[in-house]
């Protein structure tokens, strides 16, 4: 076991400058924070591996395997605090657990090395990262892009706060190249896009958008939970900065609300410093919830992404349906996709029910598995209706214009066996 | 937190900029625009900062020294050389505060005054007063004994940007459009000088925060907020001093050309004039021998009057350029005198003349 050291690796080397000026500063960014104690795995390693034992704490006192949960509110005060205060590098000292605890550090670690980042920063909600994120990242003055369809929660922090915090924004169809270039200007700092949108699974070219955004000095910040790093990561494909709810498929067990931000230690740095401002701290027991969720995650993606494929191929063609959106299927117009994503395209399937949106409330009633409720990525299938839930607040006539149709159904696929969760379905769509 | 700096980060910037040169980049933009009967309003535009941007939203009304009259004996609008006076004061001042920081030195305060002795005005309507020479009279008050603190206050002399882009040759450029216009910087009258001195109090608040106010009588005595993005240690609060100089030098540029058109025609009409910049922050904190220290590479484009042919509109604005206090005192090297002090009180309120 090695030997006790609670900050940050690289944090001491800072403390050494005997500088004369500028130049002889040596505290570089380093990947983390993490500790000697927080497990570093080769990020070659399989998804499967990483997400079992990236960031594992393997406390050097009694040799526990699992991380403990630091359930503290603050940390006893030493030099290597008081140096931390001093140079600015509180991220670095376990100080105050607003400010950062093992624990935090244990999932961050694991979040970070699952998408490819230097660096991860969890957080309260997938709400708060995505609020931090946007804020850190632009300033008074600056311009955003981003899409029409986003979640809702990003739609309405785009539309009622930023323009009063100075951020203006232009919403775009996110599929359409020529139409986010064209609605960059000169002062357009950040691109944000989702990964796959909700409900109907569109698809942005990322790397495209990634080319544009570079060409013009912006940052592409990309919500990526619907995949999650096992089916895509953004980073790889030229996105700055990745934002998750963790509350779905990270934590996958529907009893954590969380989120994550990963990217180059620079801009999350810069968001962690936003975040504790802005008060989005993750408490500890979340932490432990959602590390033991994350160590699952590429056994239950790989359930998730199975099983909305037998469903989307169940329904595509069945005579009571009258649309399927999946990425599996050969209609799929976004078909860049099948080159981005690295395992399948998640546990989401939207489809439109012959008979309208009462006939939907009746298929829906009549489902035996999944459970009548928002939100998404859990071990559980979970069956919702965009026009009384998520998009309730548009007309029928704004519905249809981006696509949603009355009988949309949609259905995110839980890790039960497929063969079930296709045959209620089946029962279902005869009762309409 | 040292100053109300963050060391690690600027020791992170460091090493970054060590393997990243690109990132050293800064490129700061400003436009100015005169409009007759409006007057004159420069902003900032967009900044590179290595590989990002910041919006850098600031604009400010300005005196275009010809239009604004009678003259307010209490003028609510600075100068074009009030900003780039307060310009050079601040990145000096941020120059040491830097250099102590890390040097562990702790600042209770560090103030100064620049005084800038300035020509006649060599014609009656030329709204702008050649720059002579300059003074910084500097006080601080720290930890640092006396030697250590007179130390790091000189290397401003070497490593402030703007103080060097002051006392050296910097190359500047200038536009019409795409059309590179070619321009010799009026020379210095020979023994010219004794006009009067235009002086400013430089105040630091904290980190990269500081505020210049006028200390002459029938000047501007507001204060002048100065600050750096968000990006780079700042809060956002104000135009950083590297724009300062892109504000003042469109500003006059923009008034001046508008002057020479009026002088000529009996009329004016708007002119604008984009004003860019560059940094290699490699040169100030010596990361790369070769890298300049000085804020350089410093060139304007002019957006000539609607209806204004382009021969007419070059000839006022290369005129402008020729007889602009501040390309002046950007292009040419100028003497800078620096004084020193831990004593503030005296020496504050004797260069306040109180
Ligand atoms: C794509 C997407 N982003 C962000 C969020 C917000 O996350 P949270 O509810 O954890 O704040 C959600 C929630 O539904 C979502 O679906």
């Amino acid at each position: 076991m090695s030997e006790q050291d609670r900050t940050a690796v690289g944090f001491r080397a800072g403390l050494e400058d005997d500088a004369q000026w500028l130049n002889d500063l040596k505290r570089r960014r380093n990947p983390g924070p993490r500790s000697v104690h927080h497990r570093a795995v080769d990020p070659s390693l399989g998804a499967a591996t990483v997400a079992v034992h990236g960031g594992t704490y393997e406390d050097p006192v009694t040799g526990a395997v699992g991380t403990p949960v630091f359930q503290t509110s603050t940390f006893l005060l030493d030099d290597l605090s008081y140096s931390a205060f001093e140079r600015g590098a509180t991220r670095d000292v376990p100080i105050y657990t607003r400010y950062g605890n093992p624990s935090q550090w244990s999932v961050q670690e694991k979040a970070a090395a699952l998408e490819g980042a230097e660096s991860a920063l969890v957080t309260s909600s997938g709400m708060s990262a995505i609020a931090s994120t946007i804020y850190a990242l632009t300033n008074n003055g600056s311009h955003i892009v981003t899409a029409y369809d986003v979640y809702g929660g990003t739609y309405n922090l785009m539309r009622e706060d930023m323009p009063s915090a100075g951020r203006e924004v232009t919403f775009v169809d996110s599929t359409d190249l020529a139409a986010v270039e064209a609605a960059i200007r000169p002062e357009t700092q950040l691109l944000f896009f989702e990964s796959l949108t909700n409900p109907l699974l569109k698809a942005p070219q990322l790397r495209a958008i990634a080319d544009i955004a570079k060409r013009h000095d912006a940052l592409l910040v990309v919500d990526n939970t619907f995949l999650s790093p096992v089916n895509l990561r953004p980073l790889d494909l030229g996105a700055d900065v990745v934002v998750h709810s963790a509350t779905k498929y990270l934590n996958g067990h529907s009893d954590v609300t969380a989120g994550v931000v990963a990217g180059s230690r620079k801009f999350v740095d810069r968001v962690w410093a936003q975040a504790l401002r802005f008060g989005g701290t993750t408490e500890p027991l979340a932490c432990y919830l959602l590390e033991r969720g994350l160590k699952t995650l590429a056994l239950r993606m790989r359930a998730h992404n199975d099983n909305a494929e037998r469903l989307a191929a169940f329904l595509d063609g069945h005579e009571k349906v009258l649309a399927v959106h999946h990425p599996s299927l050969d209609h799929y117009p976004h078909q860049h996709l099948r080159e981005d994503v690295l395992g399948g395209y998640g546990g989401m399937v939207a489809f439109e029910v012959a008979g309208g949106d009462d006939a939907a409330l009746k298929f829906c009633s009549a489902l035996r598995i999944p459970y009548l409720a928002t939100s998404l990525g859990g071990v559980e299938s979970l069956v919702s209706l965009p026009f009384n839930t998520s998009h309730c607040s548009l007309t029928t006539a704004q519905r249809a214009s981006i696509g949603i149709r009355p009988g949309l159904v949609r259905y995110s696929a839980g890790v039960e066996r497929a063969e079930d969760l296709v045959a209620d379905v089946a029962r279902a769509l005869e009762t309409i | 937190m040292r100053n109300g700096f963050s060391v690690s980060s600027s020791s992170e910037f460091v090493n970054e900029i060590r393997d990243d040169a690109r990132e050293a980049l800064f490129h700061y933009h400003a436009t100015a625009c005169f409009r007759p009967g409006r007057g004159l309003r420069a902003w900032t535009r967009p900044a590179i900062l290595g590989r990002i941007k910041s919006a850098r939203r600031f604009a400010l009304d300005l005196a275009d020294g010809w239009q604004d009259h009678p003259a307010d004996p209490q003028p609510q609008e600075h100068t074009p050389l009030d900003l780039a006076l307060a310009a050079v004061g601040v990145c000096s001042l941020k120059t040491a505060i830097a250099g102590g920081s890390a040097r562990g030195i702790t600042f209770d305060s560090i103030e100064m005054v620049v005084s800038a002795e300035v020509q006649p005005q060599e014609e009656d309507f030329l709204p702008t007063a050649r720059v002579r020479r300059i003074a910084y009279d500097i006080t601080t008050r720290s930890d640092a004994d006396a030697g250590l603190i007179e130390e790091v206050t000189r290397q401003i002399l070497d490593r402030s940007p703007n103080h060097r882009t002051v006392k050296d040759t910097t190359e500047l450029h200038f536009h019409a459009g795409e059309r590179e216009l070619g321009w010799s910087p009026a020379a210095i009258p020979a023994g010219a000088s004794g006009g009067r001195t235009v002086r400013r109090h430089v105040k630091w608040i904290s980190g990269t925060q500081f505020e210049s106010a006028g200390l002459d009588a029938g000047g501007c005595r507001l204060p002048l907020r100065v600050d750096e993005a968000k990006q780079f240690a700042g809060v956002d609060w104000a135009p950083n001093p590297q724009e300062y100089v892109v504000l003042a030098l469109a500003a006059e540029l923009a008034s001046l050309a508008a002057r020479e058109q009026e002088a000529a025609t009996g009329s004016a009409g708007t002119w604008s004039v984009h004003a860019h910049g560059l940094l290699d922050l490699r040169g100030l904190m010596l990361v790369d021998p070769a890298a300049a220290v000085g804020f350089q590479t410093i060139g304007c484009t002019v957006d000539r009057p609607a209806g204004l042919g382009a021969d007419e509109a070059d000839r006022y604005f290369r005129t402008a350029v020729e007889r602009s206090a501040l390309v002046e005192l950007l292009a040419l090297p100028h003497p800078v005198e620096v004084r020193l002090s831990s004593d503030e009180r005296e020496t504050l309120r004797a260069a306040a003349g109180r």
